[in-house]
């Protein structure tokens, strides 16, 4: 096989394996109504806080925030408008707390388990 | 040697001059004293004011009336000076701003010709010892108090028709002591008079009150609170009256100029009731209030009957377990209590507005308020429910545990973590909630108050309310 095949094999390859992973879970496909929606938010942070702001039209229901991978916050109910959580209130499952001035906010997720009709939502920074 | 000292001086001129005009300053503001205490007040430049100094001492206090006139008059622009007779000295010619109260102290002869400036043609069997004053917007009555005792109708009859011609927004009388006549009260309510002034005490009526100060108590006349000054100092005082529009404020001072209390009193109800109109507050302006932090320990449950997204209205009255801080049953008592407006700023000049300053809790963006009230108003008579609130950054109201007002946050479910819109103080804005005059009942009612901060680290926060109506 020369060269120039064994590039056009490769990019082949590669744009069918890419291909399949961009189809998976885009909005707007028939595969997407299963699966979880993005949630309409946005996050700004103090030295002690973080604010996060439900942009959607309703109430996000049993919601998770989860700190940096392993420091998680759950509220019952987040209403319309933004929150302000203390970072000294997210745990890990040891109990350990957020150290707010010597631990850094590196990532936050948010998981809502039924956000609209049995869909769930997330949301990630 | 002359010559270097002077060039000395020439190079340092500039400070020199800063350091004479900051001494100027200061000597300055010496003189006038630096504001430390305030309220939350909007002033308006087209306003009408004025002022009157009473004095009052006890039966056997002497003071030196003419020395305290010219002390106050050094301190502030007063209009008029009034006392008993007796406490007046005769050893010079009297101050033609100067008004005294007939005492029978001296007879009505001497009275009258020692203060010959004074009108005698009120009522002219009574000489100068009844007469009357129109000050700016408010007219003054100055009565014989031994006349009225012995039964005479004609004080009152004139009080009554003399007050009404004069259509002035203030009436205040003055008599050296109360008569213990129904018809003396009866006259005074004719009149509209919105304060009785004496040698010992200040009354006024309880619908007018937007601020009682210590020592006051109700009288044995219904609907008039009394405030015995003189007697419970035992020192002589004289109550400072400054109108301004319709709000009348009585300041207390003893001799060394400290002060003993404030009375507020409103009269655009009085005025309203006489063109056929009753308003009244049933929640002044500056009232007590119970408040704390809110936070996960206070339980605040969702309402059934809230849609919590808040796309729909409310319809129908929240029904809430006793131990919800909105609920009327709520046990609040462990609350501390504090005068409105309370609340917290970085800026001085805010700060001094304060009447109850609260501490800026980063835990929480949020603070809760409750306070409980009684009326004696069936609520289907009320023509118009107001509330006037002053809040930063927002708000939501509850009467009797369901929501009648909100401004400054989503509509729905409201948590103790949740922001307001960035905001300025608002300063009493006007709410009508007529559409909640059925949750309102005769007899005991609760309000409870969430203010919102914008940001948890919010400098500001501030809070007042009143609730008042038309019927």
């Amino acid at each position: 096989m020369t060269m120039i095949r064994r590039i056009y094999l490769l990019v082949l390859i590669s744009m069918t394996v890419l291909g399949a992973c961009g189809h998976e879970g885009q909005p707007g496909s028939a595969e997407s109504t299963a699966g979880p929606i993005e949630l309409t938010a946005s996050l700004s942070a103090t030295k002690q806080h973080v604010i996060i702001r439900n942009g959607d039209i309703f109430v996000w229901k049993d919601a998770t925030f989860i700190l940096n991978g392993n420091y998680e916050y759950k509220m019952s109910l987040v209403p319309r408008g933004s929150v302000s959580l203390n970072l000294a209130d997210f745990r890990r499952e040891d109990g350990t707390a957020f150290r707010p001035g010597k631990d850094w906010m590196r990532s936050l997720r948010i998981i809502v388990p039924d956000a609209v009709d049995g869909h769930a939502g997330y949301y990630e920074w | 040697m002359k010559i270097g000292l002077f060039k000395r001086i020439l190079q340092y001129r500039l400070i020199y001059m800063a350091m004479a005009l900051v001494a100027t300053l200061s000597w300055s503001l010496s003189l006038r004293g630096i504001p430390v205490v305030g309220y939350w007040q909007e002033t308006n430049p087209t306003s009408v004011s004025f002022s009157i100094a009473h004095f009052a001492a006890p039966m056997n206090e002497k003071v030196s009336v003419r020395e305290w006139i010219t002390e106050l008059e050094r301190e502030s622009q007063i209009t008029a000076f009034s006392s008993a007779d007796r406490l007046y000295e005769k050893n010079a010619l009297p101050l033609t701003r100067y008004f005294p109260v007939f005492d029978a102290s001296s007879g009505i002869e001497q009275f009258s010709s020692y203060y010959s400036y004074l009108p005698s043609n009120a009522l002219p069997p009574f000489r100068r010892s009844v007469y009357t004053m129109g000050l700016a917007h408010a007219q003054l009555f100055f009565l014989n108090a031994e006349a009225l005792e012995s039964g005479d109708a004609r004080q009152s009859d004139w009080l009554r028709s003399t007050a009404e011609r004069s259509g002035k927004t203030h009436r205040i009388a003055f008599v050296q002591r109360i008569p213990p006549l129904t018809a003396f009260w009866e006259s005074i309510r004719e009149a509209g008079i919105n304060l009785v002034l004496t040698e010992r005490e200040a009354y006024a009526p309880d619908a007018l009150i937007v601020q009682k100060p210590d020592g006051y108590r109700p009288s044995p006349v219904p609907g008039w609170g009394e405030w015995e000054v003189a007697s419970s100092s035992s020192k002589p005082v004289v109550f400072l009256l400054n109108g301004r529009d319709n709000q009348l404020t009585v300041t207390a001072k003893d001799r060394d100029g400290k002060i003993l209390g404030t009375l507020k009193e409103d009269v655009t109800n009085l005025r309203l009731a006489d063109r056929g109109l009753q308003e009244g507050a049933y929640v002044s302006v500056g009232s007590l209030w119970r408040y704390r932090v809110g936070g996960p320990d206070v339980k605040a449950t969702v309402p059934a009957e809230q849609d919590i997204s808040g796309q729909t209205p409310i319809l129908k009255r929240f029904n809430l377990p006793p131990d919800d801080w909105r609920s009327p049953q709520y046990d609040d008592s462990s609350w501390p209590v504090g005068r409105g407006p309370l609340g917290f700023s970085d800026n001085p000049a805010a700060r001094r507005m304060l009447r109850t300053e609260l501490a800026a809790d980063d835990s929480s963006p949020t603070y809760y308020f409750r306070k409980t009230f009684v009326i004696d108003d069936e609520p289907s008579q009320l023509r118009d429910l107001f509330l006037h609130v002053t809040y930063e950054d927002g708000f939501i109201a509850y009467l009797n545990g369901t929501e009648i007002c909100r401004d400054g946050l989503n509509d729905g479910l409201a948590d103790y973590r949740l922001l307001a819109s960035p905001s300025e103080a608002i300063s009493y804005r006007r709410y009508r909630i007529n559409d909640h005059k059925e949750i309102l009942v005769k007899g005991k009612n609760t309000l409870a108050v969430e203010v919102h901060r914008s940001h948890p680290n919010a400098p500001n926060m501030v809070f007042d309310l009143s609730l008042s109506y038309e019927k």
